[in-house]
């Protein structure tokens, strides 16, 4: 059996201590190089989850392991260049260009003193290929477009030079054309080998790219598999409390409000 | 590169640890220079009780600071500072200026600001700079680093007033004449005290700044280690608002607070305005009028000449010889102040009568004669 | 990978690195020149420079260049370096270009605590600079935490309105001890706090600041680049393996102790903190490698320019703050108003 590259085994997890756990009992096993998508309403714990997994929360009870190693033993700055995460929208003050912005991913590598490097630039450089916006890699992050920004978050996540990376509702804020656009990326990522773990409250998406389902409710896993197999009308109705129902049009899933 | 960066902390950390005992000069509170016993030689103690060693007779005095009137007036006092003064702050009060009158090249000396710096007074190539104690920490230090001698005075309280004389007497080399002057203020004081023994009435009396600066009228009382306490005390008088000041300066007080006091008698006291102005002004003001130390006729102004008498400037003597002949004209029915204030000039300043009547007299504000 | 063809675009930011780099060179170098054309400028013996001749062998010239300007100057150089660097810590961690440590209760905590101490516990010069330290750090503090809890508006004003009332009560008890203090020997050092002055500075001030002054700054020095980060929220800047409440709070500290050490020495001195962080970047772009070291070497040349004024435009002393608000405020307006200060990106 191959080490998922990350796992989660019955964790608990709380905000505040004796109230209602957010996340109960939760287990979760990410196969490498597979684009997985957790699905639950708003409120289920996606961003908890994101969180646990990057190290920055610590459950209550239970194991979270990176590569079969529980993540309490990685440093820090390790798991910065395993891991990166890219927030849902982020509120940047000052101008930077695009390019000073996304060197900024090379913080894992850098010891807190030093300076980055032209190597790192040109990583930097790079990760802004291969999202396609390294014409837009001296123009101020002020100056760009939400969708345009949004990408150079991704670009800083891959300036990380990760193995997994986490996207958190990475669309929500999207328009039609900057969507397609973001999954085109992620799927070209994962044709390299990346690993990609993103919460999503719209199931199209999830249909659209995952290979992988997680499907939450009230804090546990209800269920988990491949995408097509999971994520049924009868189990998107009940985590969603909504009617729905999925119908297959020209090969591909769609969802359909009833 | 952090174990460099340790490594500077480090060593910054021990040299803080030794920095203050070694910069350079060390500034000791004494200033001695090798002197010959046949050189004319100035060793004198100061107010601030620092010993200072001056070579040779100073020439070139500079003097400066806040309140100046109350070293410059007990400096000239000496016929030998006028020529040894090089340079002056501001030493006159509101439009007054003494000193002006009684020293023709007066004009040429006043170039130095109130809040004058180190370097600035450096520029005047003093020998010595005299200074009120309040400066020592900041400009005095400067001065020091510089290699400028400076002998402190304070001329804040009667007792002030003798020890610091005996200073002046020693840096103008005529000890004799400061004792003089010294005992001319003790013998006035003995005088207005012999006058006053027995009494057993004292009057409750209230001494009152009027300041009308930025528009707002406001009557402020002075702490009591001041002057103005003790001429009060010292001219047989209780002072009414002994409780109402906590601070070192004056304190505003309001009309309902001087009322609750109800004082028998109350002194305003101005150093811009005319202080007669001022309480004519107040006499026709009902709610001073309410007051019964104005309908008992005890509401007056403080007198003074060029600059008010209440203050530790030289002219306090005259204030409390004043001040003692309103608290109890009983006891001073023989008392001339006109001829009082021209012996006063006659004898600490050489200034006869001419001048007096010329240049004195007519400046004579508030309730005299 | 395609570095053959990076290399074009990419050769674009090297070379604006290296013209950054040479630019603070060179702006060192005018700082240098500055300070010792500064040493030679004065009111002594009259207005203009003291000539060459006259150090030789006039022997109260040397004394006065040596032990009166000298630590004079340098104070200045370090108000300078030091308010900028707080300025621009504060303004990246805190996300705000409208704060500076006079907005933030810091300037006004520490000045409250050295008066303090001045008043009621005699005043070492160590003890000075410890008290205001403890309450500038408190200052911070209460402006922080008080506006973390204020539920109006978005955080960049909630942090300007907490820092207002934050400073005013500072402020108000500095206030208090100004009417409790003797006026004629404390009192002036008071008004002195508000209004910020150098007169008098000797030696020994300078050296005891020196310690606490040098070793914030060099630290922020060093961490330049990774101020960057830390500017993120909080789980970001920890995925890309950072510390973020412990490496913020050293930077903090690093930008207070310089500051509140100034203060203690030299009163509140405005406006320095605020304008050179945006003139830094504005000419060296926001990022804080260059923008903060930029910001310090202007804020020196800006402040020793001050008290070079301060000191010799008239012949008594102008308080510091007067001519860095003064200044100060004159080239925010115009900052502000001017849209067409591009410099070349």
């Amino acid at each position: 059996m191959i080490t998922p590259l990350l796992s989660f085994h019955q964790v608990q997890f709380g905000y505040k201590p004796k109230t209602l756990p957010v996340l109960d009992g939760l287990d979760l096993s990410l196969k490498e190089g597979r684009i997985t998508a957790i699905l639950g309403p708003n409120g289920a714990g996606k961003t908890t989850l994101l969180y646990l997994a990057l190290g920055w929360l610590k459950p209550w009870a239970g194991v979270i392991n990176l590569a079969g190693k529980p993540i309490e033993e990685f440093s820090r700055r390790v798991l910065g260049q395993q891991m990166a995460l890219i927030p849902q929208s982020e509120h940047i003050p000052f101008e930077y260009t695009v390019l000073e912005f996304v060197l900024l991913g090379r913080a894992p590598y850098l010891p807190s003193l030093e300076m980055p490097s032209h190597a790192d630039e040109r990583i930097a450089y790079e990760a802004l290929e291969k999202v396609g916006i390294a014409h837009l890699f001296d123009h101020s992050v002020l100056g760009i477009s939400g969708g345009e920004r949004q990408l150079v978050l991704v670009a800083r996540a891959l300036a990380q030079t990760p193995r997994l990376l986490l996207l958190d509702e990475p669309t929500s804020h999207l328009d039609l054309g900057n969507k397609y656009r973001l999954v085109r990326i992620l799927q070209g990522l994962q044709e390299h080998g990346a690993t990609i773990l993103m919460t999503t409250h719209e199931p199209d998406l999830a249909l659209a790219v995952s290979d992988e389902a997680v499907l939450m409710e009230k804090g546990r896993v209800l269920i988990t598999g491949p995408t097509a197999e999971v994520a049924t009308g009868e189990n998107l109705s009940r985590i969603y409390r909504v009617p729905v129902k999925i119908i297959p049009v020209e090969g591909k899933n769609q969802v359909i409000w009833m | 590169m952090k174990r460099f960066v340790y490594a500077c902390l480090i060593s910054l950390a021990l040299l803080s640890a030794c920095a203050p005992q070694n910069n350079p000069p060390a500034v000791p509170s004494e200033q001695s220079i090798p002197t010959n016993p046949n050189s004319p030689s100035i060793t004198l103690t100061d107010a601030l009780g620092r010993k200072v060693t001056l070579p040779n007779p100073p020439k070139r005095i500079v003097i400066t600071g806040k309140a100046l009137i109350m070293v410059v007036d007990a400096v000239y006092m000496f016929p030998e500072a006028s020529s040894r003064i090089t340079a002056l702050g501001n030493a006159g009060q509101g439009t007054s200026n003494f000193i002006s009158l009684i020293d023709p090249s007066y004009a040429l000396k006043a170039t130095l600001q109130q809040d004058a710096g180190a370097e600035q007074i450096a520029a005047a190539r003093p020998d010595l700079v005299i200074l009120k104690s309040y400066l020592a920490e900041t400009l005095g230090k400067s001065l020091e680093t510089l290699k400028i001698p400076i002998v402190y005075v304070d001329f804040e309280t009667p007792e002030q007033y003798e020890r610091d004389l005996a200073i002046l007497g020693k840096v103008f080399q005529n000890e004799a004449l400061a004792r003089q002057i010294a005992a001319y203020y003790q013998n006035k004081v003995t005088e207005i005290q012999t006058a006053l023994k027995g009494v057993n009435d004292k009057p409750r009396v209230l001494m009152l700044y009027y300041n009308d600066k930025d528009g707002a009228v406001a009557f402020n009382v002075p702490p009591m280690a001041w002057m103005q306490t003790q001429i009060v005390q010292m001219a047989g008088g209780e002072p009414a608002w002994s409780s109402a000041n906590p601070s070192s300066g004056w304190t505003k007080v309001t009309l309902e607070q001087i009322a609750a006091w109800d004082a028998d008698q109350i002194f305003i006291i101005s150093y811009n305005k005319n202080p007669s102005e001022v309480v004519a002004g107040l006499k026709t003001d009902p709610q001073w009028q309410a007051l019964r130390a104005t309908q008992q006729n005890h509401l007056y102004a403080f007198s003074g000449d060029l600059y008010s008498w209440d203050q530790p400037d030289a002219r306090w003597i005259l204030g409390l010889s004043w001040l003692a002949t309103r608290l109890h004209p009983d006891r001073f029915t023989q008392f001339d102040m006109v001829q009082e204030a021209q012996q006063f000039y006659q004898t600490l300043y050489g200034l006869d009568a001419q001048f007096f009547e010329s240049k004195i007299h007519p400046t004579f504000k508030g309730d005299l004669p | 990978m395609s570095s053959v063809v990076t290399a074009a675009p990419l050769q674009k930011t090297f070379t604006r690195n290296h013209k950054r780099q040479r630019i603070l060179l060179w702006l060192g170098l005018a700082l240098v020149v500055l300070f010792f054309v500064s040493l030679l400028w004065g009111r002594y013996p009259s207005v203009g420079l003291i000539p060459w001749q006259q150090l030789n062998q006039d022997e109260l010239a040397r004394l006065l260049v040596v032990n009166l300007r000298l630590p004079r100057l340098l104070t200045a150089l370090f108000v300078g370096i030091s308010l900028s660097a707080s300025g621009t810590v504060f303004q990246t961690l805190f996300g705000n270009p409208l704060v500076e440590p006079g907005f933030l209760g810091v300037s006004q905590g520490a000045a409250c605590g050295a008066a303090l101490c001045i008043v009621f516990l005699g005043g070492s010069a160590a003890m000075i600079q410890g008290l205001a330290i403890v309450f500038a750090f408190s200052g911070l503090g209460a402006s922080y935490f008080l506006a973390r809890r204020i539920r109006y508006g978005g955080w960049v004003l909630r942090l300007v309105l907490s820092g207002i009332a934050v400073s005013a009560l500072f402020s108000a008890g500095l206030g208090v001890l100004k009417y409790l203090a003797d006026p004629l020997r404390q009192l002036p050092e008071i008004t002195f706090w508000l209004l910020g002055g150098l007169s008098s500075i000797t030696w020994t001030q300078f050296l005891s600041i020196l310690p606490a002054t040098v070793a914030g700054l060099v630290f922020l020095i060093l961490f330049r680049w990774r101020l960057n980060l830390l500017a993120l929220n909080e789980e970001t800047a920890f995925s890309m393996g950072a510390a973020p409440k412990r490496e913020r709070l050293l930077l903090l500290i690093a930008a207070v102790l310089p500051a509140a050490a100034i203060i203690s020495v030299s009163g509140m001195v405005g406006w320095v903190g605020l304008i050179m962080p945006h003139i830094g970047r504005r000419l060296f772009g926001s990022d804080t490698r260059y923008s903060l070291p930029a910001s310090m070497l202007l804020g020196g040349i800006f402040t020793i320019l001050c008290d070079d004024l301060a000191r010799t435009l008239l012949a008594g002393e102008i308080p510091l703050g007067i001519l860095t608000s003064l200044l100060g405020a004159t080239i925010f307006i115009i900052l502000m108003v001017s849209r067409g200060v591009k410099v070349e990106r």
